[in-house]
């Protein structure tokens, strides 16, 4: 209800219909009419929002569409009108014309101001005028374009040049930072790789103030060789560091490095060691200098020879050992140089060949006088020769050794003795290249040899006739005494003479054991003492004694055997006359070594044991004994087991 | 035995023939044999008499010195006497060098006997080549 009724209800209202009585005709002729400009009306605004549209680019063209605003507004009235013919809807009519009166009002105020800008748009005529000038200007617009087009492809290609140039300038600017980097780079390798050679050099390094001498910078491996740590020699003065006053010319020669006479310093000198001793050190030192020439500081390399000089004194010594070795044994030296095929003798090597073969000149080993000389040889020394000459040159042994003869010219020979070594070898085949050979001349030696072997003859020849004739002078002796006994009526006076046959017979067989050894001079003892025994109880017709004999072998001379011999023939004797009275038992003889270095000599008997009752008065046996037991450096017990017992502790004889 | 052997040996004396350079060996080796009882035919200083000896004599055994006074040696003496008369010949030697042993051996010795002799050694020896 209210105002919305009052606009929009019909209700208590008439349409207009009514006031043309409804008549038909007034009806569709106010109908007809209004529809008529209604569209007509309608029409307009969508024309003018074509031309709208079309003519955006007109500025008040806002104008053009309140315009159509306002007949649209108008057009839509006379719709209202038809409608209100039949419905009575006059508040919405109303509306629609209180809409279009403010439509119509506007429009109107802004196309006053609005005629004198219109009045001013060109005529047709104008336009024609203005439209050919424009189509000249455009045409000119057009060539303006085109030239515009050709400047912009000049400068499109322009750009391009350019954009490669820059590009190649980058390009270049790119390498050269890349160089420069790399440069930096280099330097700073460089930088370390000094840094660590001079750090980790096995050589010494140092770096020193020129003027002062002073350490700067020393590396490990030189400070080391002195026996100091590298912080250690930092500030030492350089001078202190080696014998400067032993050194003379040491400060010439480091001045005139300094004055640049000498580009560089090398001396060989001694360094010294932390504990005093010198060290040889090799120094080769250079100077770095500023731009003006001034010495800024030197760099010294300094190599550690005392090995090599040590090693170069002890070559010297043994050089001049050699030397006199050579010179005083009359030494004939040999090189032979397998490789070239060449042989060389020196002065006194070549004297040896009477001149044959000359001396200090390589000769060629196919050379006649070689075959000359090896002619010379004595037929039977040469195939020893040979197989040793062949075994060095075949490289089968490192040294070799011949002894032979040589013919002189005046038909007498001299003794050679000639060593040959390998010296050098080829690395790949080990086959010898060089060999050195030492020839002495040994005929005196080997004359005096012959001789001495003569003198030696003639000595054992001489000694075996005197063990024959102190033989035979014995038998002699013994011949005596038995013609002697056969003249005693006393029987025990016989039976002493008796005894003195057997020691008569043990110093026959001593000698008789020393002609038959080699050297005439020693002989075993163990067959010695077996023969003995032997004899000794054959000849006295003890065939019932059982000898038990265990003696090692011992080859001892006359001097130990002759009191040796004597003892066991006393102990022997007595064991028969006393113990084995009767001719039936056994005796034991023993002569053993012992622990303590000494030799036991043991005589043993079973029979029934001595008993010392006073009847037997101590005789000669018994001097004999205990006289030959001192001279032999021997203590002797006896014990009763059951049978006697006699055991000797004797010293061994010294080897000669 | 051969047959020669067998008729040189059956001829022989039975007694013992020194033949030994120097007197006292000589005496003191023929009063030896005496006193085991056997008979000394004599006693020869050099090689020729010993030859001679035997071949007077015959003796059965012969104690023979290798060293004799002139020419020849106890070998030579033997080896002349083995081929004549055949008697057994003890060899008594001082010396021991390999070439006496050799040289006595050219003669088959019956015996070796080295001075000095010592006890029951001779009688022994002569026993064993009388029995052989």
């Amino acid at each position: 209800m209210g105002v919305w009724n009052w606009l929009l209800s019909p209700q208590g209202l008439t349409p207009h219909g009514f006031c043309l009585t409804w008549a038909p005709g007034l009806l569709w002729l106010h109908a007809g009419a209004d529809a008529v400009i209604g569209l007509s009306y309608f029409s307009i605004p969508v024309a003018l929002v074509w031309l709208g549209r079309l003519r955006r680019d007109i500025q008040q063209i806002w104008i053009v569409y309140l315009f159509g605003a306002f007949i649209l507004a108008c057009g839509t009235t006379h719709f209202m009108s038809i409608l209100t013919l039949w419905v009575p809807a006059y508040g919405v009519e109303g509306l629609i014309k209180l809409v279009t009166a403010g439509l119509s009002v506007a429009t109107a105020v802004v196309l006053w101001p609005l005629i004198p800008k219109v009045a001013a748009l060109p005529s047709g005529v104008e336009l024609a005028r203005m439209n050919a000038s424009l189509a000249a200007k455009v045409a000119e617009q057009e060539e303006t374009a085109r030239l515009l087009r050709e400047s912009e492809a000049e400068t499109r290609i322009a750009k391009a040049h350019l954009e490669d140039r820059v590009a190649e300038r980058t390009a270049a600017l790119t390498a050269a930072i890349a160089a420069r980097d790399e440069a930096l780079r280099s330097l700073e390798a460089s930088e370390a790789e000094y840094r660590s050679s001079f750090e980790a050099a096995a050589v010494g390094k140092v770096l020193a103030d020129p003027v002062s001498a002073t350490v700067q910078r020393v590396n490990p491996a030189f400070a080391h060789m002195l026996g100091y740590e590298p912080e250690e020699l930092a500030g030492v003065n350089a001078w202190d560091l080696s014998f400067p006053e032993d050194d003379a010319g040491a400060r010439e020669a480091w001045g005139r490095l300094m004055s640049g006479e000498d580009r560089a310093y090398i001396r060989e000198k001694p360094y010294r060691h932390r504990d005093g001793s010198p060290v040889w050190a090799r120094i080769s030192a250079t100077v770095v200098r500023d731009p003006a020439g001034q010495p800024l500081r030197t760099y010294a390399v300094i190599e550690n020879i005392d090995e090599r000089r040590r090693a170069e004194v002890a070559l010297r010594e043994y050089e001049t050992r050699l030397r006199l070795a050579v010179e005083s044994a009359q030494i004939g030296v040999w090189e032979v140089d397998f490789a070239n095929n060449q042989g060389r003798l020196d002065e006194r090597g070549s004297a040896m060949t009477a001149h044959l073969l000359p001396a200090e000149v390589w000769l060629d080993l196919d050379d006649p006088r070689f075959g000359a000389w090896v002619a010379g040889i004595h037929p039977d020394d040469r195939p020893g020769r040979d197989v040793a000459v062949k075994a060095v040159r075949e490289g089968a042994t490192e040294v070799v050794h011949m002894d032979y003869r040589v013919r002189r010219h005046d038909g007498s020979w001299i003794w050679l003795s000639h060593w040959r070594a390998v010296v050098a070898r080829d690395p790949l085949t080990g086959a010898p290249t060089r060999s050195i050979g030492i020839m002495m001349d040994t005929t005196d030696r080997a004359l005096a040899e012959v001789e001495l072997r003569a003198t030696l003859a003639q000595r054992d020849l001489l000694l075996r006739e005197v063990y024959h004739r102190v033989k035979n002078n014995l038998q002699i002796v013994d011949g005596l005494v038995m013609m002697q006994a056969r003249q005693l009526k006393d029987p025990v006076a016989a039976e002493a003479l008796s005894g003195l046959r057997s020691r008569v017979y043990a110093l026959g067989l001593v000698h008789h054991q020393l002609m038959a050894s080699a050297n005439l001079e020693t002989f075993d003892i163990a067959p010695f003492l077996s023969e003995l025994v032997s004899n000794i109880l054959d000849g006295g017709g003890h065939h019932q004694v059982v000898l038990d004999l265990d003696v090692s072998p011992l080859h001892v001379d006359l001097d130990f055997a002759i009191p040796l011999g004597l003892l066991v023939t006393e102990l022997v004797t007595n064991a028969l006359k006393h113990a084995l009275r009767d001719g039936v038992g056994r005796i034991k003889v023993g002569f053993k070594p012992e622990p303590n270095g000494r030799i036991m000599l043991s005589v043993a008997d079973d029979g029934p044991g001595y008993v010392d009752d006073g009847s037997v008065k101590a005789g000669l046996g018994a001097i004999i004994i205990a006289g030959l037991v001192g001279q032999l450096d021997g203590v002797m017990t006896t014990r009763n087991a059951p049978g006697l017992v006699t055991e000797i502790s004797i010293a061994t004889p010294e080897r000669t | 035995m051969t047959d020669l052997d067998e008729r040189l040996t059956s001829g022989l004396e039975d007694c013992v023939l020194v033949v030994e350079d120097e007197f006292l060996i000589a005496a003191s080796l023929k009063m030896q044999i005496e006193d085991l009882g056997m008979v000394v035919c004599g006693t020869a200083d050099t090689a020729l008499s010993a030859i001679s000896m035997a071949e007077t004599h015959r003796p059965r055994v012969i104690l023979m010195d290798m060293r004799l006074k002139g020419a020849g040696d106890g070998v030579d003496a033997a080896l002349a006497i083995h081929r004549t008369v055949g008697s057994k010949v003890i060899f008594i030697t001082g010396s021991r060098e390999p070439a006496t042993m050799a040289r006595i051996q050219e003669d088959h010795p019956a015996a070796v006997l080295f001075k000095p002799i010592y006890g029951r050694q001779l009688q022994t020896a002569i026993e064993t080549v009388l029995a052989g």
